[in-house]
C-alpha cells in the first residue's frame, strides 16, 4: 500500500476504461458517470439560459417603445412568468448544481459520486420536467402569474386554465430533482474525500457548495410542500389558500419566501465559491483568511433561513414587523462583506495576472457591489414601499443575479473550459464578449433604474408615451440587444474553441486543486491512483501530481476486481474507513424518470387512472433499483479487498447509504415542520378557521396504531442492535415480522381515514389533516415495503451477517416515521385543546 | 463581595411586591414564589462564590457567572413592576432573557466544580440527569422545542399568568430545558450542535411569526396587537441572535479542534 511503484499509464488506463468506459449511441442513455452527467446538466442549463434570454428579447422589444402592440397582455404575462421561471428554476440552479457535479469528486480526489445512478435520475427528472414545462409555451398555456404564482391569482378560480398546474408539477419535478443533487453533493463531500483531506483543507469550493446543499435540503422542501398544497387546491379542491373556506392566501407567500429566500443564496453561494476558487490562483497566492470565509459561508446560510419576510414588506404585515425585518436584513452585510475584504485582501497582496476569468470577477466584484448597494436601499421600508413592483426592483434583481452569478459563472466556465475540452478559448473573442455584455448589461440595468424610480411598475405589457418613460426603455431595449450580442460571442468562442483552440495542456493557469490533476478532458475514473492529501494547494506543492496519478503510484490503483471503487473516508478527519464500491451503468434512472414524467402528464390531463399506473410502474422500477445494490452481483462482483485494505462499505455498517438516509431524513424534516407551520399558521392566523363540532379522527383507534408502529419501529431498532453484536436470530422472519406489523398500522390508518367524517373539500381544517395523514400514510408504507425488501433479500444472501449495512439504512426510516406520527398526532389532536378551541 | 450581596437581597426583598399582583387573589402566593425564585437563585450565587474561592475559575467564567446572576436578578425584577401581566411583549423579553441569554452564560462559566465543592452529592445528584440529558444536541434541541411550544400555548400561558406557582413552574422549565440545551450545544460543539442550532432558529421563529401574525389576541395579558406583535417579533428577531452568534462560536472551536486533531 505504502511503497510506491510506478506502472504504465496506458495499460493501466485500458484496464480501468473496461470497468469504467462510457458506452456510445443508444445506451449512453444509461451512463451514470458524474462527468457526464455534470456536463449535460450544463449544456441543458446553457441552452434554458438561451431560452430564457429569448423571452427576456421579446419582452425588450415590446417594451422599446410606448404602445407597441407586437405582443399583447395575456403573452406578455406568460414571458414574464417564464422568463423568471425558466432562470431561476431551469437556468441558475441546474447549472451550478452541474457544475458542483462535475468538479466535486475531482476536487476531493473521489472517482465519482457517491449516488451515481441518483445523479442520472436527478438529470432525467431536471429534463423532463423542463421539456414539460416548456411545452406548455409552445401549446400557448404557459404559466401566467409570475414566477412566484401567488395566491389568489394562481387559484383554480382566477386562473382556471392548465397554465398553472404546469408550473406547479414541472417545477416540483425539477425541485425534487435538486434536492436529490443536494443530497448526493452533501454525502459525497462528507465521505469520500481522498485519504487525509480533513474538512478545512477543503478547497473552498468545497466549502461554498456543501453549505449550499445542506441549504437546498432545509429550503427546498417548504415549496414543494406549497406547490403540493396548491396543486391539491387546484385539482381536488382542497381549501388551503381559500380564505372562505379557512384558508390563507399569505401562508402561500410565506412557503414561497421560506424557500425563495434562501434560493437567493443557495445560487449566490456556489457563484462566490467560484470567485474564491478562481481570484487565489490569478492573484498567485493562497487565499487569504480561509477560515474566516468558511465562517462567514456557514453564518450566511444560517442568517437566510430568518429572514424571508423582508420580501413580504408591503402586504400588510405588522409595521413592527417591518422595523425589525428592515434592521435585521442588514445583518447579512457582516459574512458578505468579510468575504469581500478577503477577496480584496488576496488580490492586494497577491501578484494579479489579468487573464480571461479575471476579467469577468472584476466585473463581477463592481456590479454586485452595486447589486447590493440597492439591495440596502430595499430594506429601508419607507423605500421599499415607493419602488414595490417597480422596475427599480428588476433592476436591482438582475444586478444582484447576473452580476452576483452569472458574471463568476462565466469566468469559471472559461476557467475550467481547458478542463472540459482540453483546449483553450480565444483571447481577442473573449475580450469582446466580456467587454459587450459588461456594456450591454449596464445599460440595460443602470437606466432600469431610473424607469423605476420614475414609476413604471414592473409586469405592464405596454405604457403610455410622455410619461418620461419613453427614452429610459429604449436605452434598456438597445443595451439588452448589445448584451445579446456578447452572450453570442461568448457562444461563438465555446463553440470555435471546440476545433480551433490550442491544446492546454496540463494545469495551464497555474491553478492548485486537484480537479487539475486528472487528464484534460478527464476520463471517466478521474484518477488512477487517489493521492494522499496532506496540504490545501497540492498541485503547487507537487507539480508532476498528475503524472504520478496516472502511473498508479498512490492507493486504490487496482482494477482486476472489476468493481468501481472509491475511498470512504471520515467525514471529519478525512482517514479512510473503507472502500465503496459504485454501482455502473444502468437504464434505470432514465426509465424511471421517464415514467414519472408520464404521471407528471397524466396529472395534467387529470386522467387518474394512467397516474395510478405509473406509480405503480415507478414504483416496481424503484424496487429493482433498490435490488442491485449491496452484496448483489451487479453492484460488487467480486467481494475480496487486498490484505492491508479496509473492507468494503457493504460488509459495514457505516455506509453512504446511511449518510444518504439520515440527509434525506433532513430534507423531509424540513417539509414536516413546514407542514405543522401552515397547520399552526391556518389555526391561529386564517380569518374565517372553521373547526368541527366533534374530533374528526378516533382517538383509541388512532392510539392502538400508533403504539402498532411504535413497536415495530423498536423492534427493528433492537433487531439491528443484536446484528450489530454478531448474534444471529431469524433475521428474515423477525423482519418480516416487522412488516407484517407495520402493515396492520398502515391499514388501520388507512381505515380509520376512510371511515372518518373529514370533508376535506369543505374546510382547511380537514384538508390539512388529510395532508397529514396522508403523510404519515406515506412513511410507514414506504417503511412497511422497504422491510419487506430487506427480508427478501435474506433469501438470496445479498443481506445477511456478511452484508448488513441495508439493514442499518432502513432504521432512521422507521424511527423517523413513528416519530412524526406522535408529533403529527399531538398538532392534530392535542395542541387546538392547549390552544384553547381555537 | 458578600456585605453587597446582603444589600442587594435587602433591596430587593424590601421591595414592595404587592403592588405587582393587583387584582390576582392570591398576593401572598405571588410573593411567597417571587421569593423562592429569589432565594434559588441566591443560594446558587452564593455557593459559587464560595465554590470560587476553594476552586478558582478562570477569570472570563467568573465574570459570565456573575453577569448572568445579576441578569437573573433583573429578569426576576421584571415581574415586580407588574408589566409581565400586561404586556406580553414584557414577559416574552422575560422569558427571552433567561433562555438566550442568562442561562447560556451561566453554561458558559461552567460551575460544577465551584458547586460540588460546597454542596457536594447533592449537587451531584441533582446534575447527573440533566447531563445524562445533554448527551445528544438534537435530542436536547427537541425537548426544549417541546418545552417551549407547550408553554406558548394559550391555555398553558394563561394558566402560568394566574397562578404564581404555576408561573414557576413554568420558568423553572424553561431554565431546566435551556440548560441542557446550551450544556450540550456549547460543550460539544460538532457539526451536529449546528444542526441543534439551526433547528431551534427555525422553530423558535416560527412560532415567533405565528405570534407576530395573529390576529386576535392569544394571551390574557396582551394589552393590545401591537404588544403581541412585539413579543412574537422579539422571539422572532432578536433571540435569533445569541443562536447566531453560538453557531459562529461553535464552528470556530470545533474548527480549531479539527484542525488540533489533524496535526497530531
Amino acid at each position: 500500500m505504502n511503497e510506491i511503484t510506478r506502472k504504465d499509464p496506458a495499460a493501466l488506463h485500458d484496464d480501468f476504461m473496461k470497468v469504467w468506459g462510457n458506452p456510445r449511441g443508444w445506451r449512453a442513455l444509461t451512463i451514470v458517470n458524474h462527468t457526464t452527467i455534470g456536463i449535460r446538466f450544463m449544456v441543458t442549463g446553457g441552452v434554458f439560459f438561451l431560452i430564457g434570454g429569448l423571452l427576456a428579447m421579446l419582452m425588450r422589444t415590446q417594451l422599446a417603445l410606448p404602445q407597441q402592440e407586437i405582443i399583447d397582455a395575456e403573452l406578455y404575462n406568460q414571458l414574464f412568468t417564464m422568463h423568471g421561471t425558466v432562470m431561476m428554476f431551469l437556468f441558475v440552479v441546474p447549472m451550478l448544481e452541474g457544475l458542483a457535479l462535475y468538479l466535486i469528486p475531482k476536487m476531493i480526489g473521489a472517482r465519482d459520486l457517491l449516488f451515481p445512478r441518483l445523479s442520472a435520475f436527478g438529470y432525467w427528472c431536471y429534463l423532463f420536467g423542463s421539456i414539460i414545462l416548456l411545452s406548455s409555451l409552445l401549446l400557448g398555456v404557459a404559466p401566467n402569474a409570475g414566477w412566484f404564482a401567488y395566491t389568489p391569482l394562481s387559484n383554480a378560480v382566477y386562473s382556471p386554465g392548465p397554465n398553472i398546474d404546469f408550473w406547479l408539477l414541472g417545477i416540483t419535478f425539477v425541485e425534487i430533482s435538486a434536492v436529490s443533487a443536494g443530497v448526493e453533493l452533501i454525502v459525497s463531500i462528507l465521505r469520500s474525500r481522498t485519504p487525509g483531506m480533513g474538512l478545512l483543507q477543503m478547497p473552498l469550493f468545497c466549502w461554498y457548495i456543501l453549505v449550499m446543499a445542506f441549504m437546498i435540503v432545509f429550503g427546498f422542501p417548504p415549496l414543494i410542500l406549497g406547490s403540493i398544497l396548491l396543486e391539491l387546491e387546484r385539482a381536488a379542491g382542497m381549501p388551503f389558500f381559500d380564505i372562505a373556506r379557512g384558508g390563507d392566501p399569505i401562508l402561500w407567500q410565506h412557503l414561497f419566501w421560506l424557500f425563495g429566500h434562501p434560493e437567493v443564496y443557495i445560487i449566490f453561494l456556489p457563484a462566490a465559491g467560484i470567485v474564491s476558487t478562481l481570484l487565489p490562483v490569478f492573484a498567485r497566492r493562497p487565499i487569504v483568511g480561509y477560515r474566516w470565509i468558511v465562517l462567514a459561508v456557514i453564518s450566511t446560510g444560517f442568517i437566510s433561513f430568518g429572514l424571508w419576510v423582508h420580501h413580504m414588506f408591503t402586504i400588510g404585515i405588522p409595521k413592527l414587523a417591518q422595523a425589525f425585518f428592515s434592521l435585521a436584513s442588514m445583518l447579512i452585510a457582516i459574512p458578505t462583506g468579510i468575504q469581500f475584504f478577503a477577496w480584496l485582501a488576496t488580490l492586494w497582496t497577491g501578484r494579479p495576472v489579468y487573464h480571461i476569468p479575471m476579467l469577468w470577477l472584476t466585473g463581477f466584484l463592481v456590479i454586485f457591489v452595486a447589486g447590493g448597494l440597492t439591495g440596502i436601499m430595499l430594506a429601508v421600508v419607507p423605500f421599499n414601499w415607493q419602488v414595490h413592483d417597480t422596475h427599480f426592483v428588476v433592476a436591482h434583481l438582475h444586478y444582484v443575479i447576473i452580476g452576483g452569478v452569472v458574471f463568476p459563472l462565466i469566468a469559471g466556465l472559461y476557467y475550467w473550459l481547458p478542463h472540459f475540452s482540453g483546449r483553450m478559448p480565444s483571447d481577442k473573442l473573449a475580450r469582446w464578449g466580456f467587454w459587450l455584455t459588461f456594456i450591454g448589461f449596464n445599460t440595460t440595468f443602470l437606466v432600469m433604474h431610473l424607469t423605476g424610480l420614475l414609476g413604471m411598475p414592473r409586469r405592464n405589457y405596454t405604457y403610455e408615451p410622455d410619461l418620461g418613460w419613453d427614452l429610459p426603455n429604449s436605452l434598456s431595449s438597445m443595451g439588452s440587444f448589445v448584451l445579446a450580442m456578447g452572450i453570442a460571442m461568448i457562444l461563438l468562442d465555446i463553440i470555435l474553441h471546440f476545433r480551433m483552440g490550442r491544446p492546454a495542456g496540463t494545469n495551464p493557469w497555474h491553478a492548485d486543486t486537484l480537479e487539475w490533476a486528472t487528464s484534460t478532458p478527464p476520463q471517466p475514473y478521474n484518477f488512477i491512483s487517489l493521492p494522499d492529501y496532506p496540504t490545501r494547494h497540492p498541485m503547487w506543492r507537487k507539480p508532476d501530481l498528475q503524472t504520478s496519478i496516472a502511473e498508479g503510484c498512490y492507493t486504490l490503483s487496482e482494477i482486476d476486481h472489476g468493481r468501481r471503487e472509491t475511498w470512504g473516508s471520515d467525514p471529519i478527519t478525512g482517514k479512510i474507513r473503507e472502500i465503496i464500491h459504485l454501482p455502473g451503468n444502468s437504464w434505470l434512472p432514465f426509465v424511471t424518470a421517464l415514467v414519472l414524467s408520464v404521471l407528471c402528464i397524466s396529472l395534467l390531463l387529470r386522467t387518474y387512472d394512467l397516474a395510478l399506473a405509473a406509480v405503480a410502474i415507478s414504483l416496481i422500477l424503484l424496487l429493482r433499483w433498490s435490488w442491485i445494490n449491496g452484496a448483489h452481483p451487479g453492484a460488487a462482483p467480486d467481494a475480496s479487498v487486498m490484505p492491508d485494505y479496509p473492507p468494503l462499505h457493504s460488509r459495514t455498517f457505516d455506509s453512504p447509504g446511511l449518510w444518504g438516509m439520515i440527509v434525506t431524513l433532513l430534507a423531509d424534516g424540513a417539509l414536516f415542520l413546514s407542514l405543522l407551520f401552515g397547520w399552526f399558521y391556518l389555526m391561529i392566523i386564517a380569518p374565517h378557521w372553521q373547526v368541527p363540532d366533534v374530533t374528526p379522527l378516533p382517538w383509541l383507534s388512532l392510539l392502538i396504531a400508533g403504539g402498532l408502529l411504535t413497536g415495530a419501529a423498536i423492534w427493528y431498532k433492537r433487531l439491528l442492535q443484536r446484528l450489530r453484536e454478531g448474534g444471529w436470530f431469524h433475521l428474515q422472519s423477525q423482519l418480516w415480522g416487522i412488516a407484517l406489523v407495520g402493515l396492520v398500522h398502515c391499514c388501520m390508518l388507512i381505515g380509520i381515514w376512510a371511515t372518518s367524517a373529514l370533508a376535506v373539500t369543505q374546510t382547511a381544517h380537514d384538508a390539512v389533516i388529510a395532508v397529514i395523514l396522508m403523510y404519515l400514510i406515506f412513511h410507514s408504507g414506504l417503511a412497511v415495503i422497504m422491510t419487506m425488501l430487506q427480508a427478501r433479500r435474506v433469501t438470496y444472501g445479498y443481506v445477511g451477517k456478511t452484508a448488513p449495512y441495508e439493514v442499518a439504512v432502513v432504521e432512521p426510516w422507521w424511527l423517523y416515521t413513528a416519530s412524526v406520527f406522535w408529533i403529527g398526532l399531538a398538532a392534530i389532536l392535542l395542541l387546538p385543546i392547549a390552544w384553547g378551541g381555537i | 463581595m458578600f456585605v453587597r450581596l446582603v444589600l442587594l437581597v435587602a433591596v430587593v426583598v424590601s421591595a414592595n411586591p404587592v403592588e405587582a399582583h393587583d387584582g390576582i387573589e392570591s398576593v401572598g402566593d405571588a410573593w411567597l414564589s417571587f421569593t423562592v425564585s429569589m432565594v434559588m437563585l441566591m443560594v446558587f450565587w452564593f455557593m459559587y462564590c464560595i465554590g470560587a474561592r476553594r476552586i478558582p475559575s478562570l477569570i472570563e467564567r467568573w465574570l459570565a457567572f456573575n453577569v448572568a446572576s445579576v441578569a437573573a436578578i433583573l429578569a426576576l425584577l421584571i415581574p415586580l413592576g407588574g408589566w409581565v401581566e400586561e404586556s406580553s411583549a414584557m414577559h416574552m423579553a422575560q422569558h427571552m432573557l433567561i433562555m438566550v441569554v442568562i442561562i447560556p452564560l451561566y453554561m458558559l462559566a461552567r460551575p460544577l466544580p465551584q458547586w460540588v465543592a460546597v454542596g457536594g452529592w447533592p449537587v451531584v445528584w441533582l446534575s447527573k440527569p440533566l447531563l445524562y440529558l445533554s448527551r445528544y444536541p438534537m435530542q436536547a434541541a427537541f425537548m426544549q422545542s417541546v418545552v417551549i411550544w407547550f408553554w406558548h400555548a394559550p391555555k398553558f400561558y394563561n394558566l402560568a399568568l394566574a397562578s404564581p406557582w404555576w408561573h414557576l413552574l413554568e420558568h423553572i422549565c424553561f431554565a431546566l430545558s435551556a440548560c441542557v440545551f446550551w450544556w450540550s450545544v456549547l460543550n460539544q460543539r460538532t457539526a451536529v450542535t449546528l444542526l441543534a442550532l439551526l433547528f431551534t432558529l427555525m422553530h423558535t421563529s416560527m412560532l415567533g411569526a405565528l405570534l407576530t401574525f395573529a390576529q386576535i389576541p392569544l394571551y390574557n395579558d396582551s394589552r393590545d396587537f401591537h404588544d403581541q406583535q412585539l413579543a412574537g417579533l422579539i422571539m422572532w428577531v432578536p433571540s435569533g441572535l445569541p443562536y447566531l452568534i453560538a453557531a459562529i462560536w461553535c464552528s470556530l472551536y470545533w474548527f480549531r479542534r479539527i484542525s488540533r486533531t489533524l496535526s497530531s
